[in-house]
């Protein structure tokens, strides 16, 4: 296995496994990412919220800093000067967005007690 | 703005790159999976197809695991999860990235859990129970559970078969490792059996207990040796493995 230290990768796999043991590196990571706003806020950093979305964990606070990054990512340029941005070969990036997305438009940014019912990755 | 909108917007923002970053920017074929998975979930504002290829089995059961992608042809979801425990078996993870191991990973412990792993109806991983989705479970959490329902979904002739709706076969490991080689030769498209079978040596795959590779101890030896029962051989090989068929035509053209 190839592996990486990237934040997201660390995030997908805790995500896709759904292990206890993930979980305290999963909430770190989602709280890092969380904390960043405004142009700090990368798409590998929206993309980590989404997955958290989906996966039931997301405070307050998150769940606004999920809902700015994903309208700052949609107005993004996949292309300057012929040349496509990282975004677009960026797979799970893209899942994350997706998932996260799904996940807002279906529960809403402000579905309560979402983290209790999904249970691995509850507060 | 509402979350809908929200929706639409990036909807429409993945139209305008998600087609490019599947056909143009030359992803690999389990990359191509993530993104018909991220095309699904919006509704398909790209319109990307889910790749079918044998070798990306185990990526669309962790999609399916995780309630990404929907179920469509139920022979085909038990095909993948038979082709998945395989891969499993037969290739390495070390060359794999980690997000497509732990992928894999999920997969096999979500079939473990679905009671497709069990072996001789012992589960080494979870009870069946654990399967079910609870009434108050996510979207993603009651599709994956259906999704495992149609894996333990057999007609009633077939509940002497294996746990996956086959015969159980016993054969020989080196089979296993072949058969697995082939899959990944397959996908780079050879264009006649002679380079499957430099890709064979080149691989340094295990030969068959068949002639006329046990004879000349070798692929290409046994290919030369016998050409004719060789290409026999892979022909019958291929067709069982249900690989895409070589490019029809000569394969040498006259200038």
């Amino acid at each position: 296995m190839v592996a990486s230290n990237a934040p997201l990768s660390r995030v997908f796999s805790a995500w896709v496994l759904r292990r206890p043991e993930d979980q305290e590196t999963f909430r770190s990571l989602v709280n890092e990412a969380a904390a960043r706003i405004g142009v700090a806020q990368s798409f590998q950093t929206v993309a980590i919220l989404g997955f958290a979305a989906e996966a039931g964990y997301l405070r307050e606070g998150h769940r606004e800093a999920l809902r700015e990054g994903l309208l700052r990512q949609a107005g993004r340029s996949a292309v300057i000067d012929d040349v496509p941005m990282a975004f677009c070969l960026d797979v799970v990036g893209i899942l994350g967005i997706a998932v996260g997305t799904k996940s807002c438009g279906r529960h809403g940014l402000h579905s309560p007690n979402r983290a209790l019912v999904l249970g691995v990755f509850a507060q | 703005m509402g979350d809908t909108d929200c929706t639409r917007q990036i909807g429409r923002w993945f139209s305008e790159f998600l087609p490019n970053s599947y056909m143009i920017y030359g992803p690999d074929d389990w990359q191509r999976c993530f993104l018909a998975a991220a095309d699904q979930q919006l509704g398909r504002p790209a319109d990307l197809s889910m790749p079918e290829s044998a070798a990306t089995a185990d990526v669309r059961v962790g999609l399916l695991s995780r309630g990404l992608i929907h179920v469509g042809d139920q022979k085909r979801v038990r095909e993948d999860a038979a082709k998945t425990l395989d891969l499993a078996v037969q290739e390495s993870n070390k060359d794999l990235s980690c997000e497509r191991a732990a992928l894999r990973l999920a997969a096999v412990e979500w079939l473990a859990r679905a009671g497709v792993v069990a072996d001789e109806g012992k589960n080494p991983f979870l009870g069946q129970s654990e399967i079910a989705a609870s009434p108050s479970a996510g979207d993603s959490e009651r599709q994956a559970a259906e999704s495992a329902q149609v894996l333990r979904a057999q007609e009633p002739q077939e509940s002497r078969k294996g746990p996956i709706g086959r015969k159980p076969v016993r054969r020989n490991q080196k089979y296993r490792l072949i058969d697995g080689a082939l899959q990944g030769i397959a996908e780079s498209r050879p264009r006649t059996q002679e380079e499957v079978f430099q890709a064979l040596e080149g691989r340094h795959v295990v030969i068959p207990p068949a002639e006329p590779f046990m004879a000349g101890r070798g692929w290409i030896a046994g290919f030369r040796r016998d050409p004719a029962a060789a290409r026999a051989w892979l022909s019958k090989r291929w067709a069982e493995l249900s690989l895409s068929p070589l490019p029809r035509g000569p394969k040498n053209p006259k200038k």
